[in-house]
C-alpha cells in the first residue's frame, strides 16, 4: 500500500514556518477561566441536543449534549460548575457563525463526575462506541466525527484480507502552529497507545505516523517509544515540508502515490487518517476513561509576548489564553487556525472548540497588504501552486467575470467543489485577489441553487400530482352525473327514478309529521 | 479590547509578490537585450523608448479617466511600460515619431482598454501595435540601421553612423543630412526575402555582411541577451518553462524539414531562432499571461502554434517576419485551447488500467 | 441545343441528385430527431420557480410558461423568480431583460409559511388552496405545514378565516450558510485613497 519512496503532490508552497517560538517549552495548563462557552455544533457535524438546562449544576465530564444524528457527537462539561446560559453565540468557526452554545460558570472545585466504570473494550464495536461516547472528533481541523470513520470498516474486514492502513497525521503544515509537534514531544507514549487502539478499531495492518522533516527530535522520540512498547507495525515517516502536505488528500498522495477519487473517502483506498491529537484523545478515552474536554492550543503571533502551547479546556474564551500569553494591545487580526486557512475572529470572547488548534494574534504590520487587490492578469501562478490541480484563475473568471462569462455552472465544470480552500492561490496571487473567498462563495451559492432546484422540482411534481388528482375527482363526479342523466333519458327507468324520489320525499315528510 | 478585530479572510500574511514587481522583473529582464540593441544599433532606441513610454502613459491615463477607473493603482502597475518596451524592441530605431505614437494608441487604447483594461485583453497589446505598424507603415519597418562594427569589418557598405542630433532629425523631421539610403540597411529577414525574390540562393544572400555567425549580425547577440533575461524570469518564477521551450523547440523542429528539403530557399533552424522576433516572442510575448493559455498543456500547444505559424509565414508569407501575426492568431485560439485542455484535478484522473 | 445539353446536362443532373439526396436527408433527420411536445414551454417552465403562486395572473407556472411562449405575457411577471429568473428567461428567449413588474408583487427570498397551531380552527380552507399539497390536517383537526414542501406562494394566507398563517424564513438557511459575493476591486474612492 505505502510506497517506500515518497511521492509528491502538484504545486504547493514553501513557507517560513514561524514555529520555533511557541514550541520551545512543554505545553502548560491554561487553568480555569472565568467562564466557558462551549459550542455544541462542531464544524460540519450535526448539532446535538442539549441534555442540561440553565441553572443546573454540572460535574466535570458530565454529558451536556447528546447526538440524535449519526454524524453528531457528544459534548461534555469541561469542568464542574453551573450552566448560566444556553443560547446562540458566535463560535470559533468560519465567519464566527452564531450557533447554540452552553455557557458554564466554573465553581472552582473541578470535580469529576462518577466514572461509569467501563471495562477496557475487546471488540471493534466496543472501541468505536467508547470513542463515540467520549465525544471525539477529528482534532486536525475538519472535525469529522471520529467514530463515523470506523463505521465504514466492514465486519469481516480481515476475512476479506483487505489491507487497511492507518495514517496518523502529525504534519501540521501551516506556519505558526506547533500544537501537534509539542504533543508528540510531550506525550509520545499516549499517542502510540492511542494509535494501537485505533489500529484495532480500523482492523488495519499497519500505522504510519507522518511528520514533517523540519521538526527535529520528534521522530527519535516516537521511534524510541514504539521500540519500548514493541509494536512493530507502527512506523514514523518524515514527509517534505511543503504546504499543504498536512491536507488529507495531499498526505495520502505523498505517502502512497495514489489519489482519493473525488467525492469518495480515503477508505476507498483502504486508508483511514487521524490526527495525532485524535490518537491522544482516544488514549484518554479508553485508558483513562476521560472524555474529550481539553486540547492543546498554540497561542502565538507577532502580538504575543510569550508564544506558548496551552492545554486548554474546551470552551475557554480566547481572551483568557491571550492574557496568559501576554498579548500586546496592537492586535489587528485574531485568527483561529493558521495564517493560510484560519478564520479571523471578530472578538476575543468566543470560546475555543475541539478543532481550534491555534490562536494567532497578528499586529497590523504583519497583515496589511502592501497594495490592494488588482484585476487578475492571468499570470498562472495559482495554477502552478494549486495542490488540487485546478485552474484557479479560470474559476475566478467564471465566478466574477463580466456579464458574458459570469457563470457559476462553468465553475462547477471546472471542478470548484474539489477546491480544498488551502489558500495557496490567494497567497501567490500578484494581484492580491482573495481567490478562496470566491470559491467559498461559489460553493455556497451552487449548493443553494441546487437546494432551490430540487425544491422547485419537488413543487412541480407535487403540483402536477395535485392537478391530476383534481382532474380525477372532477372526472369521477362527471361520470356519476352522466350516469344519472343517462338513466333519465330512458322513459321507463326515468319513471322508476321519479317514483323512487317521490317515495323518499313522502317518507321524509311522514317522519317529520311523526315528530 | 476596544476596537473590533479585522475579520478579512485568509491568507493573513502578506502575499509573495505583486503585479508591480512582476512587471518590474519583466523590465529588468529586458535591460541586457536593450543594452545590446543600444550597442549595435545606436541610441535610436532610447528616443523611441522615450516616445513610446510617454505616449503609452498618456493614453493609459486618458483611458483610465475616460473609463472612470482608479488612476493610481493602474498607472503605477508598470504594465504600460512593459508594453511600450516590447514594442520598441520590435520597431526600427529610426522609425518616424508617429510610428511609436500610433503603435501605442493601438496597444493601449484599442488592444488593452477597449477590451476591459489590465488582464482582460485577449490580444497582446505590443503585438497588436506592431502588426498595425507592419501593415500601415511598411516602409518604416524596412529601414533599419546596419549593426555597428560593420563599418570596420566591411568597407563595401557605405556606412555612416548617426549621431544623436541626426537621429532626432530623422525621427521627427523625416530627413537627415545624409541620404537615408546611405545610413540604412535591411533587416536580415527582409534581406533574405528580397534576395530570394530576386532569385538569389540563400547561401548567396547570407554572404551579405549584415549576417553574423548564426543569425543576423548584432541580432544574434540581442537574441542571446533576451534568452538570458528570459532565464532570469524563469528563475524568478515569473514565467514557466513551457512556452519558451515549446516555441524554441518547435521552431527548430518545424524549420528543419524545410531546410533539409531545400537549403537554397529555406533558412536554417539556427537562423530562424536567432533572427527576427522569435526569441522575444518565446520569452516575453507568448508568455504574456492575459492573452495566452493557462494550463500547462495549453501553454505548450500555444507556444508550438506560435512557432509553426512563424516558420510558415517566414517561409511562404509575404512578410519577412511573422511573429506578430503568429502571436495574434494564437491569441485568438487561446480560449479554445484552454477549453480543450482543462486539466484533470486531483482525484479525477482517468483510470489507467 | 445538343451542345447546350452536353454543357449543362451533367451539372444539372448532379444538382438534382444532390437536391434529392439532401431532401431525403432532411426528412429523415426531422423524423429521427423529432421532439415531442413543445420543448420551449418546458424550458420556460423549468426556469420558473414552480411556486404556483399565481402572482403572474395565471393559474400556475405552466400556464404562465405557455403564455410567455405564445407571446401573451411579458417575462417580468414572476416575483418569486426575481430578476435572476427574468434574466434567464430573456437569455433563453433572446428578448430584452425587463424590470420585474411591481404590479405582480415584489421578490422575497426564501419564505415559507407556518400555521400558528393554537389558533387553527381546522377549517381545511388552506388545504384546499395549497397548490402543492404541503398542508396536512383534517376537518376540525389542527393543520400543519410541511416546511420542506411549502413553496411560499402565500395562497393560504388570504384563505385562512382566522389569520393564523404567518410567514417565516425557509429552512434552507439551516442547510447552507449562504455567502456574500466578494468584491474583486474595491470602490474607486477607496482604491484612490491609498
Amino acid at each position: 500500500m505505502v510506497n517506500e519512496t515518497l511521492s509528491h503532490f502538484h504545486g504547493g508552497l514553501v513557507l517560513r514556518h514561524h514555529k520555533k517560538a511557541s514550541c520551545e517549552q512543554p505545553s502548560k495548563p491554561a487553568g480555569l477561566p472565568d467562564y466557558l462557552v462551549i459550542a455544541l455544533k462542531t464544524n460540519r457535524g450535526i448539532c446535538p441536543v442539549p441534555t442540561i438546562s440553565v441553572g443546573e449544576s454540572v460535574l466535570k465530564g458530565q454529558v451536556i449534549a447528546k447526538p440524535e444524528h449519526p454524524m453528531g457527537c457528544y459534548s461534555h462539561a469541561p469542568t464542574s460548575g453551573i450552566v448560566t446560559a444556553l443560547d446562540h453565540n458566535p463560535t470559533a468557526s468560519q465567519d464566527a457563525i452564531s450557533a447554540l452554545c452552553v455557557t458554564i460558570q466554573p465553581d472552582g472545585k473541578d470535580q469529576w463526575v462518577e466514572p461509569a466504570d467501563q471495562k477496557k473494550p475487546n471488540t471493534r464495536e466496543q472501541i468505536v462506541e467508547q470513542i463515540k461516547q467520549a465525544g471525539i472528533i477529528g482534532l486536525g481541523g475538519a472535525g469529522f466525527p471520529t467514530h463515523a470513520k470506523y463505521l465504514q470498516v466492514p465486519d469481516n474486514n480481515t476475512a476479506l484480507s483487505r489491507e487497511t492502513t492507518l495514517i496518523i497525521n502529525g504534519a501540521e503544515c501551516e506556519p505558526y502552529i506547533s500544537c501537534d509537534e509539542r504533543l508528540m514531544l510531550d506525550h509520545p507514549h499516549e499517542i502510540i497507545k492511542g494509535t494501537e487502539w485505533l489500529l484495532k478499531a480500523a482492523d488495519a495492518n499497519k500505522a504510519i505516523i507522518a511528520i514533517e522533516d523540519n521538526i527535529g527530535g520528534v521522530k527519535k522520540r516516537l521511534s524510541a517509544e514504539i521500540k519500548k512498547q514493541k509494536i512493530p507495525n507502527i512506523s514514523v515517516v518524515k514527509v517534505p515540508t511543503i504546504y499543504p502536505t498536512g491536507g488529507e488528500k495531499q498526505l495520502i498522495k505523498v505517502l502512497t502515490g495514489q489519489e482519493v477519487t473525488s467525492g469518495q473517502t480515503p477508505y476507498s483506498l483502504g486508508i483511514i487518517m487521524q490526527n495525532v491529537a485524535t490518537a491522544k484523545a482516544v488514549y484518554d478515552a479508553i485508558e483513562l476513561q476521560q472524555p474529550l474536554i481539553n486540547r492543546v492550543v498554540t497561542v502565538t503571533g507577532e502580538s504575543i509576548a510569550e508564544p506558548q502551547n496551552y492545554l486548554a479546556l474546551i470552551g475557554t474564551p480566547f481572551s483568557h489564553l491571550l492574557k496568559l500569553a501576554q498579548c500586546k494591545d496592537d492586535v489587528d487580526k485574531l485568527i483561529i487556525g493558521g495564517p493560510m486557512m484560519g478564520y479571523a475572529m471578530p472578538s476575543a470572547d468566543i470560546g475555543i472548540d475541539k478543532t481550534t488548534n491555534c490562536l494567532l494574534a497578528l499586529p497590523e504590520v504583519c497583515t496589511k497588504p502592501e497594495i490592494e487587490s488588482m484585476p487578475c492578469i492571468r499570470c498562472g501562478d495559482c495554477v502552478k501552486v494549486c495542490p488540487q490541480e485546478l485552474l484557479p484563475q479560470q474559476l475566478l473568471w467564471y465566478i466574477d467575470g463580466n456579464e458574458q462569462t459570469n457563470d457559476l455552472e462553468k465553475a462547477r465544470e471546472h471542478h470548484v467543489f474539489d477546491c480544498i480552500e488551502c489558500g495557496a492561490c490567494s497567497w501567490v496571487c500578484p494581484s492580491h485577489i482573495n481567490l478562496v473567498d470566491f470559491y467559498r462563495f461559489a460553493k455556497s451559492e451552487l449548493t443553494y441553487l441546487d437546494i432551490k432546484k430540487a425544491k422547485s422540482e419537488l413543487a412541480k411534481q407535487r403540483h402536477d400530482d395535485r392537478l391530476a388528482r383534481l382532474d380525477f375527482i372532477k372526472a369521477e363526479r362527471q361520470a356519476k352525473r352522466r350516469s344519472k342523466t343517462s338513466k333519465l333519458a330512458d322513459k321507463s327507468s326515468a319513471k322508476a327514478e321519479i317514483s323512487a324520489v317521490l317515495a323518499r320525499i313522502k317518507k321524509q315528510s311522514e317522519e317529520k309529521a311523526d315528530e | 479590547m476596544n476596537k473590533p478585530y479585522n475579520t478579512s479572510s485568509a491568507p493573513h500574511i502578506p502575499a509573495r509578490i505583486n503585479v508591480q514587481a512582476v512587471m518590474l522583473w519583466v523590465c529588468l529582464a529586458l535591460v541586457p537585450a536593450t543594452c545590446a540593441h543600444l550597442y549595435y544599433f545606436g541610441p535610436g532606441i532610447l528616443i523611441q523608448m522615450l516616445l513610446a513610454t510617454s505616449s503609452a502613459y498618456l493614453f493609459e491615463w486618458w483611458c483610465l479617466t475616460w473609463r472612470k477607473q482608479p488612476i493610481k493603482p493602474f498607472i503605477t502597475d508598470l504594465s504600460a511600460l512593459v508594453t511600450a518596451w516590447l514594442f520598441v524592441l520590435c520597431i526600427s530605431p529610426i522609425a518616424p515619431w508617429y510610428v511609436a505614437v500610433v503603435g501605442m494608441f493601438f496597444a493601449i487604447v484599442v488592444a488593452k482598454h477597449l477590451y476591459g483594461g489590465l488582464g482582460n485583453n485577449i490580444f497582446n497589446p505590443a503585438m497588436v501595435a506592431f502588426a498595425v505598424i507592419l501593415i500601415a507603415f511598411p516602409q518604416s519597418m524596412s529601414l533599419w540601421l546596419p549593426p555597428s562594427g560593420l563599418m570596420d569589418a566591411v568597407s563595401s557598405i557605405n556606412q555612416h553612423s548617426l549621431n544623436l542630433t541626426e537621429l532626432f532629425f530623422l525621427i521627427f523631421n523625416g530627413s537627415a543630412s545624409t541620404p537615408i539610403d546611405a545610413v540604412t540597411a535591411a533587416t536580415p529577414l527582409a534581406a533574405i526575402q528580397t534576395g530570394l525574390q530576386q532569385n538569389y540562393s540563400l547561401s548567396e544572400v547570407i554572404e551579405n555582411p549584415i549576417f553574423g555567425n548564426y543569425g543576423g549580425l548584432g541580432w544574434e547577440w540581442i537574441a542571446n541577451w533576451l534568452f538570458i533575461g528570459g532565464v532570469v524570469l524563469m528563475y524568478k518564477k515569473i514565467i514557466t518553462w513551457h512556452i519558451p521551450a515549446a516555441v524554441l523547440m518547435t521552431t527548430i523542429a518545424a524549420s528543419t524539414p524545410f531546410y533539409l528539403f531545400n537549403n537554397d530557399v529555406f533558412m536554417s533552424p539556427q537562423q530562424h531562432v536567432f533572427s527576427g522576433g522569435i526569441m522575444l516572442a518565446a520569452f516575453f510575448i507568448a508568455t504574456d499571461p492575459s492573452s495566452g493559455c493557462s494550463s500547462f498543456k495549453g501553454k505548450i500547444i500555444f507556444g508550438a502554434g506560435v512557432a509553426i505559424l512563424t516558420v510558415l509565414i517566414r517561409n511562404f508569407g509575404s512578410f519577412p517576419d511573422g511573429v506578430a501575426f503568429a502571436v495574434l492568431l494564437m491569441n485568438m485560439s487561446a480560449p479554445l485551447i484552454d477549453r480543450l485542455t482543462i486539466p484533470n484535478p486531483y482525484g479525477k484522473k482517468p483510470k489507467i488500467d | 441545343m445538343l451542345n447546350c445539353i452536353e454543357q449543362w446536362g451533367l451539372p444539372l443532373a448532379g444538382m438534382v441528385a444532390l437536391a434529392t439526396v439532401f431532401g431525403f436527408l432532411i426528412v429523415w433527420v426531422s423524423k429521427k430527431f423529432k421532439v415531442e411536445g413543445n420543448p420551449i414551454v418546458e424550458q420556460v417552465n423549468a426556469i420558473l420557480p414552480q411556486t404556483q403562486c399565481g402572482q403572474c395572473n395565471f393559474p400556475g407556472c405552466k400556464p404562465y410558461a405557455e403564455a410567455i411562449v405564445s407571446g401573451e405575457a411579458p417575462i417580468n411577471q414572476c416575483p418569486p423568480g426575481g430578476q435572476e429568473g427574468i434574466k434567464k428567461l430573456a437569455e433563453l428567449l433572446d428578448v430584452e431583460i425587463l424590470e420585474l413588474n411591481p404590479e405582480n408583487g415584489v421578490e422575497e427570498i426564501d419564505q415559507v409559511v407556518e400555521i400558528v397551531e393554537p389558533d387553527c380552527i381546522g377549517c381545511t380552507k388552506c388545504i384546499q388552496v395549497c397548490p402543492v399539497d404541503a398542508i396536512v390536517g383534517a376537518a376540525k383537526q389542527m393543520h400543519t405545514v410541511i416546511l420542506d414542501e411549502c413553496t411560499g406562494c402565500d395562497l393560504c394566507i388570504p384563505a385562512c378565516p382566522v389569520d393564523c398563517i404567518i410567514k417565516i424564513p425557509a429552512p434552507i438557511a439551516n442547510q447552507i450558510h449562504r455567502k456574500q459575493k466578494p468584491a474583486l476591486l474595491k470602490t474607486i474612492q477607496e482604491a484612490q485613497s491609498w
